[in-house]
Parts: structure tokens; sequence; C-alpha cells
């Protein structure tokens, strides 16, 4: 380096970087207390690696505006206090231990103290070297060092002071429950000390984690903290994941756009309560309580990182999913059908994705019918014929007709639906389920009784009135007599109409259209009644312009009748049709001249 | 029921569903409802959000129409309606029409002018016209032209028509990537790289362009783009199919380095194609026909909508291979014969195969 060129050092401002932490690192100003309790435990846990026998333990003093954390772990000497707890962004975990074992690994932690307190003083003394040392860290970023009596034990103790502002998180009931908050799973026995009582508010072995805890003991425990009575509860497990947990069904239906709370633990230490990344999509009829010891977080410790480990983890959920819903099939088979009566989204959307779980499940998932909501299982002992229709236009129409067919009609316009008939069916084969479109219905309509050609010339005329309307004539006999016409028109030929009628719009955007226009046999039909009275004298009617009215005037009926959208024009139709059925109609009262 | 309920009943369903697709076959109720009651304030809210949900798609198929009613009946109520209020949708409406390859240029020129003329009516600049200029000739690989129409947008005002800047910064980098100006594009893409613009899609699609366009310059730092682009995807965790076209190419990335989850991806994706954009339809067939190269079963659970879907799960990669490469010169064909060029998209097909 030349003379005249100097090196020099960034300067840090402590004050702003408290302020980065608080206002944009960590959510919450609580978060000291997970820190504490985290550097509390993972010197414990580091002690523990030394001597497997030890038992570890965390106490809190509280002392009007002063808390004093206390772990009995590995302390440090002065060498550490000076490396570990004086530069920012190294961590005190070493070695082998702080990649498996440890919580801690961005070193940052103990910074968020000063968001509460002005200083921190950490009072210590470590397994290693038979001194104990004062550490006192400043918000201005300047820290004293000096060696005092021996401490009577090995550990560190953390003396801090609240911020006027901060007060009320120093009160013993609110760092009881961030304590319970944030470590509730973690294995280690916490006490609260105040004057001369000891609470023990932890004693490291929580009821979810222990595999000898009852269904009860799991219901009971799910109650307290999401203050739900659940439906029922099942293990959660994966390896790929080192993860064990807890799953509560919702014992009510839920809205899939709301956000629904978890809890979700990393090496026992609470870490968020959202893992949309990890928790499958059947996971919104539940609420999780899960460890982890495998899966990473991000940097500020709020949320998990989505690698493969957590992809991979996300999948052995799902299998247990499935376990739990076969166990149930065996054995309790009136909560299954309870869940599937509440969850049914969330399982037709699983089965749609799973043969198994299809196979598994398939009579009791309950589909949207012209008869009601029904479970597969009613349904094909009901029917020997099943349709469906992946068209809401179509099934609105159908729904109309289908039941004077004595038919089952299964709506299937949404997702999963049409897949989950379509894996039925394949599944199925002795089943006979078949796609439906309302003009389906009308050729199952009895064929009109044709003696000569009125019929025929019937339909042609009327072809031609209804031609301007896109629409195409057919003469049928159905029930209810008194039922003139039907009008008919299935996804397709609805489209096809509309694009007719807005293709002949101005802008330019308009004439592509045409090119979506579906072929002529999708037209829409007006299906006549021929037992009908009305019909019957319409067919043998002459006068051209009386013909044309009536047609006009049915068709705009069965229009309304079926609840379509009628357009300008088709009203002018109608209002023109109506004016001359009154001028007809006056013409016989008026005065004689 | 009063039919305003009934619509409003509808409505709160849609706010519930997850599905995009869902939201429009439920909003195509609605639509029904108002249409029925000739309430065309009902028609022209329900539309403009049915075109939005169907934005997020790979599909375009009830937008055209509903599309269309709008543009008519703001016509025919002059006054009544602001255009201002749907000449963002008529943007993307512009670009689903060059997307589609049975509607001829010509047309697809007479809408951009009609567009043209209802932003500058409304007092815009023409940079979202320009904007949308480029993506047409983008679609037409006329590189140059795509260059020129980035110059005229570059010299407009930004306005509420505009696209965001992320994407404007995104159409850039594409140009240059393929143009070959990898090193040009990287250096321009660094407020992408670094977040510094980021809307929906975008970094993402940067990053499955980079990763891809790298690796067939077997340049290492495709793999550092491909992290990239899947920290983006997770961290997403619900992209829709309007991303088809980068997901394709992220699938092909992941095929050509033997990434594990290729067959997971492409199961993700592979429904996306059922009813989507003709454009859609031939980037996805001609990406997986490259992964589909080869011999060999695999095990997928797909949709049983899909033409080639085996109820036993069980898949022969070359008859994937066969259907895909099919569909991609049948779709680069009729692209070809609409854009009147001498098989520029057959070429591109035939030069992914090679």
């Amino acid at each position: 380096m030349e003379d005249n060129q100097k090196q020099y050092q960034f300067q840090v401002n402590m004050k702003g970087m408290i302020e980065l932490l608080s206002e944009h690192i960590y959510s919450s100003p609580t978060v000291f207390i997970r820190e504490l309790l985290q550097n509390g435990m993972d010197a414990v846990t580091m002690r523990k690696g030394i001597d497997p026998t030890f038992i570890g333990q965390i106490t809190v003093t509280f002392n009007g505006d002063q808390l004093i954390f206390q772990d009995n772990g590995i302390g440090l000497t002065q060498d550490d206090v000076h490396q570990f707890l004086s530069v920012i962004g190294q961590s005190s975990k070493r070695g082998e231990l702080a990649d498996k074992d440890l919580i801690g690994k961005f070193g940052i932690g103990l910074l968020s103290c000063l968001v509460v307190s002005e200083t921190i003083v950490v009072e210590t003394r470590s397994l290693y070297k038979e001194e104990s040392v004062r550490w006192i860290g400043h918000a201005d970023g300047t820290y004293d060092v000096e060696q005092i009596d021996l401490l009577p034990e090995i550990g560190t103790k953390v003396i801090l002071n609240a911020k006027r502002a901060w007060r009320t998180l120093f009160k013993k009931s609110e760092v009881k429950e961030n304590i319970l908050f944030y470590g509730s799973a973690l294995p280690i026995a916490v006490s609260l000390v105040e004057e001369d009582t000891t609470e023990l508010i932890l004693d490291g072995n929580p009821v979810w984690l222990d595999p000898e805890s009852s269904k009860e003991d799991l219901l009971h425990y799910g109650k307290e903290v999401f203050k739900t009575k659940f439906l029922d509860v099942f293990r959660l497990e994966s390896t790929t994941g080192e993860l064990q947990g807890v799953a509560y069904i919702i014992p009510n239906k839920v809205n899939s756009s709301s956000t629904k709370e978890h809890k979700i633990f990393l090496k026992r230490m609470y870490l968020c309560d959202q893992a949309t990344n990890l928790l499958p999509e059947w996971t919104s009829f539940v609420r999780c309580i899960i460890n982890s010891n495998a899966l990473q977080p991000t940097a500020s410790r709020e949320s998990l990182m989505n690698n493969t480990v957590l992809q991979e983890t996300k999948k052995e959920l799902s299998e247990c999913f499935k376990d739990y819903l076969k166990t149930l099939s065996l054995t309790n088979i009136d909560v299954l059908e309870k869940i599937i009566s509440i969850h049914h989204i969330y399982i037709k959307s699983l089965a749609a994705i799973d043969t198994e779980i299809m196979k598994m499940f398939e009579d009791y998932l309950p589909f949207e019918t012209n008869q009601g909501l029904m479970s597969f299982g009613m349904i094909k002992e009901s029917y020997r014929e099943i349709y469906y229709t992946p068209s809401l236009d179509d099934y609105r129409q159908i729904r109309r007709i289908a039941g004077s067919q004595k038919k089952l009609v299964i709506n299937a316009a949404y997702s999963y639906e049409t897949d989950l008939i379509d894996k039925i069916k394949r599944l199925n084969s002795d089943l006979i389920i078949e796609k439906i479109a309302p003009n389906d219905i009308l050729q199952e309509f009895e064929a009109a009784i044709v003696k000569d050609d009125t019929i025929h010339e019937f339909v042609n005329k009327a072809n031609a009135v209804l031609k301007k309307h896109y629409c195409k004539a057919e003469v049928k006999r159905f029930e209810p007599k008194d039922t003139t016409a039907i009008y008919i028109a299935n996804e397709d030929a609805l489209s096809s109409k509309n694009i007719q009628s807005l293709s002949e719009s101005a802008n330019p955007f308009a004439s592509t259209l045409k090119h979506f226009k579906k072929q002529e046999e999708v037209m829409p039909t007006l299906c006549f009644n021929q037992q009908n009275e009305l019909v019957e004298k319409i067919m043998v009617i002459d006068d051209q312009e009386l013909f044309e009215a009536l047609i006009n005037v049915l068709y705009v009926q069965s229009l309304m009748l079926g609840g379509y959208t009628i357009n300008k024009r088709e009203m002018d139709t109608f209002n023109d049709a109506l004016y001359q059925f009154m001028i007809l109609g006056m013409s016989s009262f008026l005065p004689k001249i | 029921m009063n039919y305003n309920l009934e619509i409003q009943k509808i409505l709160l369903k849609v706010e519930q569903m997850e599905k995009f697709s869902d939201k429009v076959v439920a909003l195509k109720e609605a639509i029904q409802i108002a249409d029925q009651h000739n309430d065309i304030d009902w028609g022209f809210d329900l539309r403009l959000d049915l075109i939005r949900n169907e934005r997020n798609t790979s599909r375009c198929e009830e937008s055209f129409p509903a599309f269309a009613w709008i543009l008519a009946t703001s016509d025919k109520n002059e006054g009544y309606f602001e255009e201002s209020d749907f000449l963002w949708e008529y943007k993307w409406m512009f670009c689903s029409a060059y997307r589609n390859v049975s509607i001829p240029l010509e047309q697809v020129l007479e809408i951009g002018e009609d567009l043209k003329a209802r932003l500058t009516k409304n007092g815009y600049s023409l940079r979202a016209y320009y904007n949308v200029m480029t993506g047409l000739h983008l679609h037409l690989r006329d590189y140059a032209k795509a260059q020129e129409y980035v110059a005229l947008a570059d010299n407009e005002v930004i306005d509420d028509m505009t696209n965001c800047p992320a994407c404007e910064l995104d159409t850039k980098v594409e140009i240059l990537v393929d143009l070959g100006k990898m090193e040009e594009a990287l250096a321009k893409a660094q407020d992408l790289i670094n977040k510094k613009l980021t809307c929906y899609s975008m970094p993402f699609q940067t990053f499955c362009c980079f990763a891809y366009n790298l690796y067939l310059l077997e340049d290492d730092r495709a793999t550092t783009y491909f992290d990239k682009a899947l920290e983006e995807y997770y961290a997403h965790d619900k992209y829709d199919s309007s991303v088809g076209y980068s997901m394709a190419q992220l699938i092909c990335y992941m095929h050509a380095t033997n990434h594990p989850d290729t067959w997971t991806f492409f199961s993700r994706v592979a429904e996306w194609q059922l009813g989507a954009e003709d454009v859609h339809i031939y980037n996805f067939a001609r990406y997986m026909s490259v992964i589909t190269k080869g011999k060999g079963e695999v095990n997928l659970a797909l949709s049983p909508q899909l033409p080639y879907y085996r109820a036993d799960g069980v898949y022969d990669i070359s008859v994937l291979h066969a259907y895909f490469k099919q569909l991609a010169f049948e779709y680069a064909d009729a692209f070809d014969r609409r854009n009147k060029q001498d098989g520029v998209y057959r070429q591109e097909v035939e030069s992914l195969l090679r």
C-alpha cells in the first residue's frame, strides 16, 4: 500500500442497528425472550454434550423493572466474552454441534435485548475455567468487561433493565406468557422466581411430543392452546424433516382464504404460526403443532426455508394424513363420516390426485346433484345410471328438465369434480356413468307422431322465424302437457348465440369473436310439445303474420321460463308480437262502421 | 331471492375459492343473472372481474366474449362507463388476440389501432401501446422491430396504463437474450436480479430465462439462476398457470441437469395445457417434447382430462414425446401460416429438438 493511502474501517451506528433490528428484522419486541431462551438452551445443550446425564434449567427472576435470565449451561470465559458477545455477526455456537443441535445460528440474537433494555449485563462462569466475568453491553455500541468474584454456579446470567417504554414486557405475567409462547416445546425446565415464590412453568416434556400421551390428553392440550374443541387429533411424523407433531381437525367448515394459525417449532423453539410451504393443501382444515430438527429457518428466524428437505417433509406429512384416514375407516367410521361431511372439499382435492385415497373414500364423497347433496355411495345405490356435466350452464338447464325425467345429474363444474368422476368411472367399470348435455335430454323425449307433412312444414316455417334468434325448431312429446315449448341450449350453443349477437358490434375487437363460434349443429333448440293443445293449433295456422307472432312469443316465453338472458332484439320482437295480438283481439270489439 | 343478493352471494363464494378457474365458472353464473335482469352495471363489473381472474390462468376462453360485451356496451352507452376502467384489460386482450392462432394478423393490428385510439382519447401516452406492440413483435420473433418499439415506449411518459417497470425491464432483457447478447442482458437485468424491481411474476420469469439460456450456452452461471428461480417459486408457493412459459423452461433445465424433481414439476403444470391459449400450448409442447426425448417409463399423477392420461399412472416416455412433438409442429405450422412467416416457428421446434 502506498504511503498516501490509508485504510479505514466502516463505522457501525449501534443505535441505528438496533432500530433496524426492532423495526425490520424482528416482528415484535418480545423476541428478546426467545433469544434469551435460545441462548440458555444452547448453553445447556453444550454442557450436555460433555455430560449427557446433566440436567439443565433456566430460571427467570423478577426484581422490579429488572429481569434476570439464568441458565446452568456451559458458561463463557473472558476470551469467549470478547469473541462471541462483542462481535456482531459471530455466534458462539461452534463445531459440529452448531450445525446439528443448537438453535441459534446468526449470533445477533443478544442485540434484540437492546430493543427493550438500555444495557445488557452478562455475568458468567465457564465450565472450563475457574473465573467469573461481567460483560456490560451498551446501546451506543461500547462494552465493558471485568473479572468478578467467582459465581457460585457454572452458567450465565443475563440482567436487563427495562426501558421506560417496555416496562410492561418485564412484568411476570407478560414474561410468562411469552416464555410459554416461544418455549413451550423446549426440553428444559423453566422456573419463574418473584420475591420468595418459585413457579415451574415448563417441565421440558410437552404433552404433544410425548409418545405416551393419550388422545384425550392431546385434545385437552389442543383446546387449551387454540381455544377450540377439535373433532379429532392425529400424530404427524417425518423422517426427512426429523419432525414430530400433532394435527387437530377443525370442527367446523373453514374458509379457504382465511388464515389458519399453527404452531411451528424448530429445534423445540417456537418459529412461526404459518408454514404455507410446508403444510400440504389438506391442512386447511387442521391446526398443527409441529417441531422439526432438520428444517432450516430463514435469517429472521420467523419462517422456514423452502428447500428439498422441506418438500420431502411435506410429502411425508401427506402420508401421515392418509394413514390417519385409513385407520379411521377401520376404527371410527362415525368420526370419518363427520370429517368428510364438514371438510369434503379438501378430501376431494386429495382424492383427485391420489388414487389410493379415491378408492378408500369414493363412497363417502358428497356431490351436488339435481336431487340435492348426496354421497357417491348413496348415488350408486339409488341410481343405475349416473349422469354428470362439467358445465355450470348445462347443469342449470338439465337440473330443470332432468327431474321430470327421473335422472340423477351431478354438477361437476368446479375443480376436482370432473377429475373425480372420471376416476370413479375408470375404477368402477360396472357403473354406468355418462356425461350429459341438455341436448341429450332432448333426444330422450318421445318422438312426435308423424301422420303427414304437417310437422315437417311447421318446423320449416318455425325455423324461418327463429333463424334471427339463432335458434332452430323441433317437435317432440313430453310432460307436462301444458308446457308449450322448452328452450334448450348446451354451453357451446349458448356461447355461439352470445358470440353471434356480440360480433355484430362495430368495434374491431368484436370481429375476432367469429373465430370462436362453434359449428351450426350446436345451435340452441326450441322444442315444441306435440301434446300441447296450443301447439297443435299453431301447426295448422295459415296466416303467416299470426304464425310469426305466435312463434316469437313462445320463443321469448320459453327463454323466460328457463331463466335465460333476453337480449334487446328478443324483447322488441316480443313486444311487437304482443302489439299485434292486441290489435287482433280488439278488432272483434271495435264498433262496426 | 332478489337478484342483487344472489349476485353478492356468488361473489362471496368467489372470494372463498382458491382456484382461478373456479372463480371464472362462478362469475359466469353471476353474469348470467345480471344479464337476465338487463343490469349493465353488474354486467360490466362482473365481466371485468372475470377477465382479471381468467388472466391468472393459461386460458382466455371466457374473456373474449366478456370483453367484446364491455366494449359494445360502453360504446352503445357513451359516457356511462369510464373507458379508462377497462383499457388495462384491453391491453391484455390485445395480447391474447395475437396468442390465438385463429385470429388473423390483420385483425390483431386493427385491435391495436383501436386500443391506440382509445388510449389517446382518454389522455394516456402511447407507451402502453408500444409495450403491447413490443410483445407482438417478440411473438413474431422480429427482434429489431421489438427493439424499435422499446425505444418508442421509452420516449413516452409513464402513466397508469404503462406496463410495470419490472415487466418493461424483463422484456428488454428477454430481447437481448434472444439476440444472443447474454452479458448485456445480465447487466441490464441487475435491478430484477437484485429485486429492486419486482411484480407478481418477476423476477421469477427473468431467473427462469437466464437459467435455461445460460445452460444452453454451457455457462456455469445457469445453476445460480436456477437456484434463484426455485427460491422464488417456493417463496410464492402458488404460481398460477400464467407463468407456464417460464415453468416449461425451468422443467427443461431440470431435465437437462437430471434434477430429481423434474417429473414432479411436470405433473404440477401438465394440466395447465387444458384449454390454454394457443401460444401456451405451443410453448409447453415444444419444451416438453425435449424432456420426453428418450426411452423408459415414468410414474405420474395426472389429470384424467389430459389426452394422454393413463389410469395406471405409468407413462411411456416415447409416447409422450410423440404426442408433444406432433402438437408442437401442429401449432408451429399454424402460427407460421397465421403470421405469414416462412417456417419461423417450425424451425424453432426443429432447432430445440436437435
